[in-house]
């Protein structure tokens, strides 16, 4: 994000809304921030934003594309059709996703006419209809833009370390999620072997749930296979799963009673600090004895 | 009070490293320069509201919790391991190893 | 500059039966989940605090359709899906007729399903048919909506 910050001049926000969710985004990194060959900040970027509604992101955009939903790979391929210079007929493809196709060029020459771009994108991308198609095409975009300048494209991440975990998963097993050890070595397929198919499908007979909350975060139908197993819950906090919880376990929070790395949304690692002593172990620490006592039950 | 420089804030993907944190009597007093969501989280995660260790809704220690997740895990067939987005890259190995060993399935959000 | 099409609902968008002249029975649309910096913030805090919980039940919908359900701000309104229904608070908002959003939470995936991801893992969170209609013209409200933790509706 030092590059987004220190050089890019066209921003594009597609299906986030940072100004409510990562609310110091545009000032540390993007839009608003001032780099070394950024120094107007504001001023010297061209901002883009793409989404379903008026948000307070897109209302600080010069150009906002107010779009259908259900349609990413739809503006993906559009896009990208235009980068490459197809020839798209005003009659017959008149507009994406209720969009004129006049805006979507207007976006397409905005891309190719950057000295450096950026692409952020959120949620509405990634959990609209077709979700890893979706990634794959604009994955393919930020390719075909490239062939005219520098451009970069970045999901924009939730929670603190949810990139820490693709990161740590990838080094150990070859793939970032989603990865089912049944046969004894690493089998990896999302939509099988996914959180949600595995919960709905009633297969796992227990679980372990570290640092995040299921009751609060997943569908109902979810929650209700986890209810009915022996659940595991491993959290600095009472949540929506604690009370129901078959074990609970309390932790030291990361970062302000536990130190640790976290990985940023642009895969820079941090290291975390101890602020404060707190009377529970860390998640390392519970995580690392529990280790050594499945060993020790699987043994015997 | 211990004022800590350059504290890294651990709510969202951003991972802003420029807080303010102001620390008293083992109690975080103030925060400056994080968001709103940032400087709730740091006072929530200072004045803890931390669940007892317990199995089966009745109160153990530490010791015997981890005992009995240990048990549940090393039986189980097919156990979920899930989550892992808000802790540290050290822990999430940790949980890496306990799905290999107990051939369960591992993921995290990032697959939704 | 904004583009974009007067109407930019989902095509399935439609008002059911007039009650009365001024308002309809129910409207047929799509719920989107959505993050908003209030139920970030007091998530934060404690999620047994009772303005996340209140935050997490207001579903934010265009103040046409508001009037339409002859609904005031801030009145309550039944939300179902083919998997659930809950009560919510309605608050008017900028966005689309037939669109309809809340924020991430137990409310909304009490309408949500986890078996329905179209083989990707990913369920209707940002596209889910539902249809709102005020609070007590049908024959069962649904479930109070407040995030007791328990996901018993079906």
């Amino acid at each position: 994000m030092g590059e987004a910050r220190n050089r890019a001049d066209l921003i594009i926000y597609w299906g986030c809304n940072p100004v409510e969710t990562h609310m110091r985004h545009l000032s540390r990194y993007s839009s608003l921030a001032k780099g070394l060959y950024t120094p107007e900040g504001r001023k010297g970027r061209k901002v883009v934003a793409i989404d379903i509604r008026p948000t307070p992101t897109t209302k600080g955009a010069d150009l906002f594309l107010q779009v259908k939903p259900g349609n990413t790979f739809e503006i993906a391929s559009v896009l990208r059709a235009l980068l490459r210079g197809e020839r798209l007929e005003e009659e017959a493809v008149a507009a994406v996703a209720g969009v004129p196709l006049a805006s979507w060029r207007e976006v397409a020459e905005a891309i190719k006419a950057c000295r450096y771009g950026v692409l952020f994108f959120g949620l509405g991308v990634t959990q609209c209809r077709g979700s890893d198609i979706n990634v794959e095409q604009v994955g393919l975009l930020i390719q075909d833009a490239n062939v005219h300048t520098r451009f970069y494209g970045l999901a924009m991440r939730g929670h603190g370390n949810v990139n820490g975990s693709n990161q740590v998963m990838t080094w150990l097993t070859g793939y970032p999620m989603s990865v089912n050890f049944s046969h004894g070595f690493a089998q990896f397929n999302p939509g099988e072997f996914s959180v949600l198919p595995m919960l709905a499908r009633g297969e796992p007979d227990a679980a372990l749930i570290v640092a995040t909350d299921p009751g609060a975060h997943l569908p109902a139908d979810a929650v209700r296979h986890l209810r009915s197993i022996p659940t595991v819950a491993i959290d600095p906090h009472k949540n929506q799963t604690t009370p129901w919880a078959t074990v609970v376990i309390p932790v030291a929070p990361s970062g302000v009673a536990a130190a640790g790395t976290f990985y940023r949304m642009d895969n820079v690692p941090l290291r975390v600090r101890k602020l404060i002593e707190s009377p529970y172990p860390s998640d390392e620490e519970v995580l690392a004895a529990m280790k050594e006592r499945i060993d020790h039950a699987l043994r015997a | 009070m211990q004022l800590h420089q350059d504290v890294v804030c651990t709510f969202c993907g951003c991972l802003c490293d420029d807080l303010e944190v102001e620390v008293e009597d083992n109690v975080i007093v103030g925060v400056k320069k994080a968001c709103v969501i940032g400087k709730n989280k740091l006072f929530h995660d200072s004045h803890p509201d931390a669940p007892p260790p317990s199995i089966a809704g009745r109160e153990v220690s530490i010791e015997e919790a981890i005992d009995e997740a240990a048990r549940i895990l090393a039986r189980a067939r097919y156990p979920l391991i899930y989550g892992l987005s808000s802790t540290t890259s050290e822990a999430q190995r940790e949980l890496v190893a306990i799905a290999e060993k107990t051939k369960g399935t591992i993921d995290n959000p990032s697959s939704y | 500059m904004h583009c974009g099409p007067e109407h930019a609902g989902p095509p399935a968008w439609r008002v059911g039966s007039a009650r009365e002249e001024t308002a309809v029975s129910h409207i047929t649309g799509a719920l989107v989940t959505v993050r908003t910096a209030k139920q970030g913030a007091e998530m934060e805090s404690g999620k047994t605090n009772a303005k996340y919980l209140a935050e997490i039940a207001t579903l934010r919908l265009n103040p046409d359709d508001l009037t339409a359900l002859g609904l005031e701000e801030g009145g309550q309104a039944v939300l179902a899906s083919a998997h659930g229904r809950v009560v919510v608070t309605c608050r008017a908002a900028e966005g689309p007729r037939g669109l309809f959003f809340l924020p991430l939470g137990e409310v909304a995936n009490r309408l949500c399903s986890a078996a329905v991801t179209n083989g990707t893992g990913v369920p209707q969170w940002k596209y889910l048919e539902v249809t709102v209609s005020p609070r007590g013209t049908g024959d069962d409200d649904g479930e109070q909506a407040g995030g007791t933790g328990h996901a018993d509706v079906s």
